[in-house]
């Protein structure tokens, strides 16, 4: 597990992407050119009101805007972006209830 | 903030893909001496840039098999309240991850159950009963994908 804020990345951005369902290859083609980012960390698909998710970490506010303008506005079948920014991590052990 | 060198991104990329790999084996692998490798891996650890080691478990194989995402937007908001409900939703086993975001909900939570069923169990009994807990929003986790991140 890396610590990305003790590396500069103190910006971290859930961005849930609604896609063009018209298009049976949508999420293949999209995840694709997700995983060419490498400030995604991951990418998660759902069923539900949210299709896929990516968890997106930047330096600081400029350089989220960057991304989000050079990188992400770029990728495949995108009909809506959402973002929600996290503020804390109040319990993130992933433990399971063994 | 913490500056690395090519050498320490090899190795945090190389120890992101097996944590287990000792440090004479990683210091072969990069060209290293084993006490080299060891005293750049101890620095990570020291400067909190590498944060933990964690077992990556098979929740389905161990019979969990849904995870669900929830959105959760508090009714009532004031100090008070985020702290009974931190406190609450963190101490509820089946609730794997609590994060606090800014938009369209307040907190956003990992919730693995065994089946719909128990799903509906946790909501139901856990969830909802939650203090000051408002609009909720469910979002089956069809699949999911750690990347590496920016190493380098």
């Amino acid at each position: 597990m890396i610590d990305w804020r003790k590396l500069g990345y103190a910006v971290e951005v859930s961005l849930r992407v609604t896609l063009d369902k018209a298009q049976p290859r949508a999420f293949e083609e999209f995840a694709q050119a997700a995983r060419k980012i490498p400030e995604v960390l991951e990418i998660q698909s759902f069923l539900g009101r949210v299709d896929t998710r990516l968890s997106v970490i930047a330096r600081d506010m400029a350089h989220y805007q960057q991304i989000y303008r050079e990188s992400i506005l770029g990728l495949p079948h995108i009909a809506d972006v959402e973002a929600l920014m996290h503020v804390a991590r109040i319990k993130s052990d992933e433990a399971l209830p063994l | 903030m913490i500056e690395l060198d090519s050498v320490d991104r090899q190795i945090l990329r190389a120890l992101s893909e097996d944590a287990t790999q000792s440090a004479s084996a990683l210091g072969r692998a990069l060209g290293l001496s084993q006490p080299a490798t060891w005293r750049r891996i101890k620095r990570l650890r020291e400067t909190g840039v590498i944060a933990g080691q964690r077992l990556d478990l098979d929740r389905e194989r161990l019979g969990f098999g849904v995870a669900v995402f929830l959105g959760v937007k508090l009714a009532t908001k004031g100090r008070v309240s985020l702290e009974d409900f931190e406190r609450a939703v963190t101490a509820i086993p089946e609730v794997q991850t609590v994060e606090h975001i800014l938009g369209l909900y307040d907190y956003r939570l990992r919730v693995v159950a065994r089946d719909i069923s128990d799903f509906e169990r946790v909501l139901r009994r856990r969830i909802m009963t939650l203090p000051g807990v408002g609009d909720v929003e469910a979002n089956v986790l069809l699949s999911e994908e750690r990347r590496p991140g920016p190493i380098g």
